[in-house]
């Protein structure tokens, strides 16, 4: 090694004893880039598990789903999960347009969880009928909200099919109101077994 | 003639009656209404005031739980308004709003300690990193400077030494 071998490894030293100097600064005017910002949203069946989700309604029967959010969004968020209930003619949110379903809400939860946190809820829920093809009212958590909902046969699949669906929606503090989160869970029911 | 009369008061005594029930019904729908906007005003400021206080690094989990409960309560309200039942969507928004006083007050002392906090810190930092900064410049210099005497008195002890010839 030469002197300016020698000269060329003092100064690299020095700029990294400098650097560990400036660490205490660094980590307090530096930002690192956050990851991405989601919310997560799903439903589980009756037994907690991704499965044995309550299809074919039977008369004066009671039902259970799980539905959980799940915020990463990198602070406290206040959210609204808004029940809906449709037939098959009634239209989805759309994600593609970031719209959600036109329907009117037929109950709500509202809650507020920090970053990184998760809430999740028991839903129970029963129908009531005058028969498959119309559905008078829809018990909630013992809240009864009558829809009167008509179905039209499905000759594909052999039945009258009526979607109970959850949308998530996500409160804007610039816009001081909610907005459509794009997220929705859902499960399809069977209401033949109860003409 | 006497019947008539008696008649005529009877109608005019039930219309009154509907006229000030149909009232009372009114002023109570719009109470509810502005009791159901006054509790979602208090809800949204009350998340922006903890959302701040949150951002400049307070510890707010405490809040967030009192509003996690005044939305349930909020939710419980429209859910029950939604159905009709007046009564309990005016109980829960009055709970809601109770649920929420001192909240913002709460969140702005806690924001304001967080910011004080966070000076404090900051000043500290850059009184460390420059006493470091400092050190180190004098390190480098008279360390360069040492080792610069030491390598070349190294150097020249390593010089082969001429002898003179006779």
């Amino acid at each position: 090694m030469n002197f300016n071998d020698f000269k060329a490894m003092y100064i690299f030293l020095c700029i990294c004893f400098g650097l560990a100097a400036l660490t205490p600064v660094l980590s307090i005017f530096v930002r690192l880039p956050a990851g991405e910002r989601f919310s997560e949203m799903w439903i589980l069946g009756p037994k907690h598990l991704a499965e044995g989700y309550p299809f074919n309604v039977l008369r004066g029967s009671n039902y259970t789903v799980y539905v959980g959010v799940s915020n990463h969004m990198g602070s406290s968020m206040y959210y609204a999960v808004y029940v809906k209930f449709r037939n098959q003619t009634e239209q989805l949110p759309n994600i593609t347009r970031q719209t959600p379903s036109p329907l009117p809400a037929i109950f709500e939860y509202r809650f507020i969880i920090p970053d990184g946190e998760t809430w999740e809820t028991k839903i129970s829920f029963s129908f009531d009928f005058k028969n498959a093809s119309l559905i008078r009212s829809l018990t909630i958590d013992n809240t009864t909200v009558i829809v009167n909902k008509p179905a039209r046969w499905d000759s594909e699949n052999k039945g009258y099919y009526y979607q109970l669906f959850f949308e998530l929606w996500i409160y804007d503090a610039d816009e001081a109101s909610f907005r459509f989160h794009n997220r929705f869970v859902g499960i399809w029911l069977n209401m033949s077994s109860i003409s | 003639m006497n019947g008539y009369i008696k008649i005529c008061y009877l109608t005019l005594l039930v219309a009154c009656l509907s006229l000030g029930s149909f009232n009372d019904f009114c002023s109570g729908e719009s109470d509810l209404d502005s009791v159901l906007n006054e509790a979602e005003a208090k809800l949204q400021t009350a998340y922006a005031a903890v959302l701040q206080a949150e951002k400049s690094g307070g510890n707010v989990t405490f809040l967030v739980i009192k509003l996690s409960v005044a939305a349930s309560l909020m939710a419980d309200a429209h859910n029950a308004y939604r159905i009709g039942r007046y009564e309990d969507a005016y109980r829960y928004a009055v709970s809601c709003c109770d649920m929420l006083d001192g909240v913002v007050e709460e969140a702005e002392i806690i924001r304001a300690e967080a910011i004080q906090t966070y000076n404090k810190n900051m000043y500290r930092a850059i009184a460390e990193s420059s006493i470091a900064l400092a050190l180190l410049v004098l390190c480098s210099v008279f360390g360069w400077r040492f080792f610069k005497k030491w390598y070349f008195r190294r150097l020249l002890k390593m010089r082969p030494e001429v002898g003179e010839s006779r």
